[in-house]
């Protein structure tokens, strides 16, 4: 190897922090924490240099590293990043310690399984936004399955298991629609090795998908990243999830899991199936504006945070999907840095609300009042973070839902013009749910003891630890609201290649009409 | 050096957050006001500079690209971060800066005794900012920045008090009706990039950029549809932040903020964004001249419509909010009648009159220990000299008294609407409804002063007995009624009392005991509203119409100076100006419509006869819907707000028992075929789990024996 292997040790190190981590002996949480800490703040050093050494200018994959693995069948360990998983894999080691941080006093309870589950799934992440074999992206995908089983299985709320098992079978049943289209892709490969066929993307890229094969194909695939992102109607695993899961748990699932299925459709689906892809944009814009409004009227009529939140991802997501589909070079810059958006804002958001709830054991909206008066730095970062998940300009919410209305009014060509109309009330609604939100909760007469039996909790503000979580967030709000273009820089030339690559193959021009 | 005039204040706010608590609080007060008082002076400075050169020509300064990718000329530019000085911005930024530093230093007085005093400036700040960042954009969607950014410090000011249901509602209820009239801006905006390619206002020829929108828009634009929907969808965007019909209702209940909040934000500056935009764009207007007569219809609507809910509110500020309301609709009628100085004319003299009544009736709201009804006031002019005197001064202007600043814009409006109507007999309506408001609004802004200032000090009375109270006892079934809905400050009779005692409390908590006489504020307060009373008096003497002084010509200094940025291009300037007789009938008869309104209320609240009480009693029904303000709040929250709400609950309930149980009954179904699924389940989970694990560490064997 002549050059050092970044993004192996990104994908292995946390496995071998989760493995050590089992062999600290019994008793020794603080150590288990900052030994978790540690090697997650190790794992975001390495990937500094990522953002540094990127060339912005290069199309293909990066930092390529390849070992042949099961060569008899065409499985190699092939990794590599470009400026489409490039963002969301600075995302996943940047969210990662402080993910940990914020379980320092929340996780009591087996803290050396916590410790290595969620190094494990760091892991899986990391693992599935760099394959670039379709064999290995199943096994990275189905590994981060376990541990976010486990996480909300084992350190959830009192439904835990209806929750656990109900995202896993959801999921599963997604995952084995893919497989099979994943082998019918193995199989229409041609390489002159002893296997004769590759899981290599890069060879399968080459390949052209016959057109009929393409609609069933691209199903298979979107169904499965359908249910993960999740889009209208295949969301209602979601809200579960997250109401059960512990604060650490929605972090990590909203901010990164759910970003895999739109990393999905942007790795495989456009490259793969692009005729598929633009004869589905009437359905799949259909189902994305139907999830920004049906997700914003369901979250206002949430009384736990938790599901209010859980709901307003489905509509987040929908706009992000909307963006894909739009499939000009505007709106896919869009998507893609709304996807790091709600990983940031709806993350911090859920961080919000389990420091809330580490104090008041409560998340119901009623049980609350005058927060703001009690906790007031909580309040101000609060505030800040709602405005981002609303999309006021000067934070990063902005940046990527302008893009992407932009983007999808840009296409003529698709008559996308009503989606993005519509999709810009999804504006409207996104400030009424949360800012009643913040009236019920934050603002009125102060409710000082917060808690349902009489005998409840005083608030107090938050403390330095939990400012330390906040403030990296905050920091990234504020960058990308008033200085996208370094994010924006990355992405571009990864993101023109894939939307001209619809663009020729399917035949449709991507922008009608000279401006 | 423009780049000052708003970082100045973003500094501000940036010491105010981080250090406001640790400092003294003049000291904090001091920085904040001083941060102002800075950019006033740098724009000041700039606005003389580029006086001095040639003023057809915007300055451009171009920060950094914001929203953009790649580099030279692969670059994709969506929008940059950049300023823009032409005569326009130029009267805006000094305005915004100048009035601005006024409050700031009022506010120091005013919100001293407040234990969140670092937090209102911090906020006070944040505000000048995004407003200084709205009028000197170069681009439309910077301005959309500042355009968004004084709608988040609106909400935060108006919702000051925010433990008060009643200002955390009022301040949702601010943001969430903007973000309507903000729905048009953006679409607007997805227009505007499709048809120009680009959100620049105009080329800069420093930079060789290619043309902007505004500059000759007719040259893309064939289809005169095209620049009717964009113009109506930005217009739509003007109506919410700047508080028309139908979307003026947040405005009045804004109110919950401090008063010197409502002086600057909700009277001086940012409700007179959507005016400014207006002007800005008025290219596109002029594409499509439908749009401006929607502009100038919704304009004198709303005038007179606010004026008459005006005419019965007792809460002092309230009377001011609808005024506001109604001033504001006399520009969007100058604006909509082609003449886009006169309106810019009128926001700036009303940002100096209103500013100046809202701050002095902050100013006897403070010398009443927090009393907002008018019902309560009166014989305040001998206590509190200086501010009565002041406050005079502000109605004069705005009731448009010959030779005060008020007088020559509103002139200028009605002159200008009237000569529109010679060829278009619309605008003649709109001209008798403009000039029927003087009336309306001389008798509102009387009735307060007389009710205020003179008579007797009713402040220790017994119950709510003066004025019109006695005609709606406080339990009347159209009120009450109001009062069970939702909104809670559907009753202005009832609530109105309650919100000031609130208001009291919170605000000077530490200085409650002012006993009942009534005392004049600290000096710092006082120098604003002198200052201010000055400008209300002799700021309108720039634009003193030539016919007046006899000489030639059409324009005054004011429309002259103006024109660079807002010279109609085309048919307004083709047709005939009024003959100077012609102008003085007109002015005239707006000063008898104005003298008329003085005299009825003159007759009834300073002579007594008819008694208010009477009348309010003879013209029961009439009277109940203003003062229940035509139940446009009610009309809302039946129309929308409930079937909103009920639309929602049903989704919600749908979505747990449709899709969610579609879902869980797929499960059982496949549950029921098979054995027990929890064994299977569970069983397969761990196996499957220790399958991956063995998957991961093969996978890590493999490289680490390999590499």
């Amino acid at each position: 190897m002549d050059q050092f292997p970044l993004l192996s040790t990104l994908i292995f190190l946390p496995l071998i922090g989760a493995v050590v981590a089992l062999f600290f002996p019994r008793g020794n949480e603080l150590w288990l924490r900052v030994w978790a800490l540690f090697v997650s703040v190790v794992v975001f050093l390495f990937s500094v240099p990522l953002w540094f050494s990127f060339d912005a200018a290069e199309v293909g994959f990066q930092f390529v590293e390849v070992l042949p693995w099961v060569p008899e069948v065409g499985i190699d360990y092939r990794v590599g990043v470009d400026g489409i998983s490039l963002l969301l894999v600075l995302l996943t080691t940047f969210l990662m310690p402080i993910v940990i941080l914020s379980t320092w006093n929340s996780i009591e309870q087996r803290v050396k399984e916590f410790v290595s589950v969620a190094l494990l799934l760091e892991t899986a992440m990391i693992g599935t936004f760099l394959a670039l074999d379709l064999f290995l992206f199943f096994i990275f995908w189905e590994l981060m399955l376990v541990p976010m089983y486990f996480l909300i299985g084992v350190w959830g709320g009192p439904r835990r298991i209806y929750a656990a098992v109900k995202f896993f079978l959801y999921t599963m049943a997604g995952s084995a629609l893919m497989l099979v289209a994943m082998m019918a892709l193995y199989f229409l490969t041609s390489v002159p090795t002893a296997s004769g066929h590759t899981f290599n993307l890069l060879e399968i890229l080459r390949i052209p998908v016959p057109s009929d094969l393409q609609v069933w194909l691209f199903a298979a695939f979107a169904i499965a990243f359908a249910i993960k992102v999740p889009m209208f109607p295949f969301h209602t695993w979601l809200p579960d999830a997250h109401v059960e899961a512990p604060t650490s748990g929605s972090v990590i699932l909203a901010a990164v899991l759910l970003k895999m299925g739109t990393y999905g459709f942007l790795r495989f689906c456009l490259p793969l199936f692009p005729q598929a892809v633009v004869a589905a944009v009437p359905l799949i814009a259909l189902l994305s504006v139907i999830g920004i409004v049906y997700g914003a009227l369901v979250a206002a009529m949430q009384r736990d945070v938790k599901k209010l939140v859980a709901y307003s991802s489905v509509s987040h997501l929908g706009l992000v999907m909307l963006g894909i589909f739009a499939l000009t070079p505007i709106a896919l810059q869009g998507s893609l840095l709304q996807m790091v958006n709600h990983g940031i804002s709806t993350g911090a958001l859920f961080l919000l609300v389990g420091m809330l709830y580490e104090r008041a054991h409560t998340r119901i909206i009623d049980d609350f009042g005058g927060v703001a008066k009690l906790m007031p730095v909580f309040a101000a970062f609060f505030l800040l973070v709602m405005f981002s998940s609303v999309g006021l300009p000067g934070t990063n919410g902005f940046v990527g839902e302008f893009l992407i209305l932009l983007g999808t009014f840009e296409a003529a060509a698709l008559n996308l013009q009503i989606y993005a109309v519509v999709a810009a009330s999804g504006v409207i609604l996104g400030a009424v749910y949360l800012l009643w939100t913040y009236q019920r909760v934050m603002q009125g007469p102060v409710r000082e003891h917060v808690g349902t039996n009489g005998h409840g909790l005083r608030l107090t503000d938050i403390n330095a630890r939990e400012i330390a979580v906040l403030v990296p967030l905050a920091i990234i709000i504020l960058w990308i609201g008033f200085y996208p273009k370094p994010f924006l820089d990355r992405t571009a030339a990864s993101l023109n290649a894939v939307g001209q690559r619809v663009a020729a193959e399917s035949g449709r021009p991507v922008l009608a009409g000279p401006r | 050096m423009l780049w000052l005039v708003p970082a100045l204040p973003l500094l501000g706010s940036v010491v105010s957050l981080f250090f406001g608590r640790r400092l003294p609080k003049a000291l904090a007060g001091t920085i904040a006001s001083g941060a102002v008082l800075g950019a006033f002076v740098v724009a000041l400075l700039a606005v003389l500079e580029f006086v001095a050169g040639d003023t057809t020509h915007p300055f451009q300064q171009h920060l950094f690209p914001w929203i953009a990718w790649g580099e030279g000329r692969a670059q994709v530019l969506v929008a940059e971060a950049g300023l823009l000085l032409d005569p326009l911005s130029s009267v805006m930024v000094l305005v915004v800066t100048g009035v601005g530093f006024l409050i700031h230093l009022y506010s120091m007085g005013y919100m001293a005794h407040d234990p969140s005093y670092p937090r209102f400036f911090t906020y006070l700040n944040l505000f000048a900012f995004s407003m200084l960042v709205l009028v000197l954009a170069n681009n439309f969607l910077f301005m959309f920045v500042g355009w968004e950014l004084v709608g988040l410090c609106s909400y935060l000011l108006i919702g000051f008090w925010f433990t008060r249901p009643s200002a955390a509602s009022a301040g949702k209820k601010a943001f969430v009706v903007n973000r309507v009239g903000d729905w048009g801006f953006l679409v607007a905006l997805l227009l505007i990039w499709t048809t120009f390619g680009t959100f620049q206002f105009f080329a800069d020829p420093a930079v060789a950029t290619t043309g902007g929108v505004l500059d000759d828009p007719g040259r893309v634009i064939r289809d005169g549809s095209l620049a009717l929907a964009i113009a109506l969808l930005l217009f739509v965007g003007a109506v919410g932040k700047s508080a028309q019909v139908p979307l003026y209702v947040w405005l009045p209940d804004a109110m919950e903020g401090p008063t010197p909040v409502s002086a600057l934000i909700h009277a001086a500056t940012m409700v007179t964004a959507g005016i400014y935009m207006v002007a800005r764009v008025h290219t596109l207007y002029e594409l499509a001249p439908a749009s401006l007569a929607v502009v100038a219809t919704i304009g004198a609507l709303t005038a007179i419509f606010a004026a008459s809910i005006g005419l019965v509110q007792t809460d002092i500020k309230r009377v001011l909010a609808y005024s506001t309301v109604s001033q504001l609709g006399y520009m969007f009628l100058a604006l909509g009648a082609g003449a886009f100085a006169a309106g810019i004319f009128h926001l700036m003299t009303h940002a100096f009159f209103k500013a100046l009544l809202f701050l002095g009736a902050g100013s006897v709201i403070h010398a009443l220990s927090d009393e907002q009804d008018l019902r309560r006031m009166g014989g305040l002019f001998s206590p509190l000299k200086v501010t009565a005197l002041t406050f005079l001064a502000g109605w004069l202007a705005i009731i448009g008294f010959p030779g005060f600043s008020g007088f020559f814009s509103k002139d200028l409006i009605l002159a200008k609407t009237l000569e529109r109507g010679l060829e278009d007999p619309w605008y003649l309506v709109l001209y008798a409804v403009a000039l029927l408001t003087v009336a309306m609004t001389a008798f509102y802004m009387s009735r307060l002063v007389f009710l205020a200032f003179f008579g007797r000090h009713r402040g220790a009375d017994e119950g709510l007995m003066p004025a019109e109270a006695r005609a709606v006892p406080e339990h009347e079934p159209a009120a009450a009624a109001g009062a069970v809905a939702t909104h809670q400050r559907a009753s202005p009779v009832v609530h109105a009392s309650h919100n000031s005692r609130a208001a009291d409390r919170e605000a000077h908590g530490a200085h409650g005991a002012h006993g009942s006489t009534p005392h004049e504020s600290p000096w710092i307060m006082l120098i604003a509203l002198i200052v201010l009373a000055l400008l209300s008096i002799g700021g309108g003497w720039v634009g003193i119409p030539p016919f007046m002084v006899g000489a030639a010509g059409h324009e005054s200094p004011f429309e002259a100076f103006l024109a660079p940025s807002v010279a109609a291009h085309g048919a307004a300037e083709a047709h005939g100006a009024l003959e100077a007789t012609m102008e003085w009938v007109a002015t005239g008869a707006s000063v008898v419509m104005a003298g008329i309104g003085v005299a009825i209320a003159a007759a009834l609240y300073l002579a007594g006869t008819p008694s208010p009480a009477d009348f309010a009693r003879r013209f029961r029904q009439p009277y109940l819907w203003l003062l229940n303000k035509w139940y446009v709040d009610e009309l809302y929250q039946a129309l929308i707000a409930h079937p909103g709400a009920r639309l929602a609950a049903f989704l919600a309930a749908f979505d747990l028992g449709v899709v969610d149980g579609a879902v869980n009954g797929i499960a059982r179904l496949s549950r029921g075929t098979g054995a027990a699924l929890r064994s299977v389940q569970s069983g397969y989970v761990r196996g499957y789990a220790v399958t991956m694990l063995i998957g991961a560490f093969a996978i890590l064997a493999f490289w680490a024996f390999r590499g």
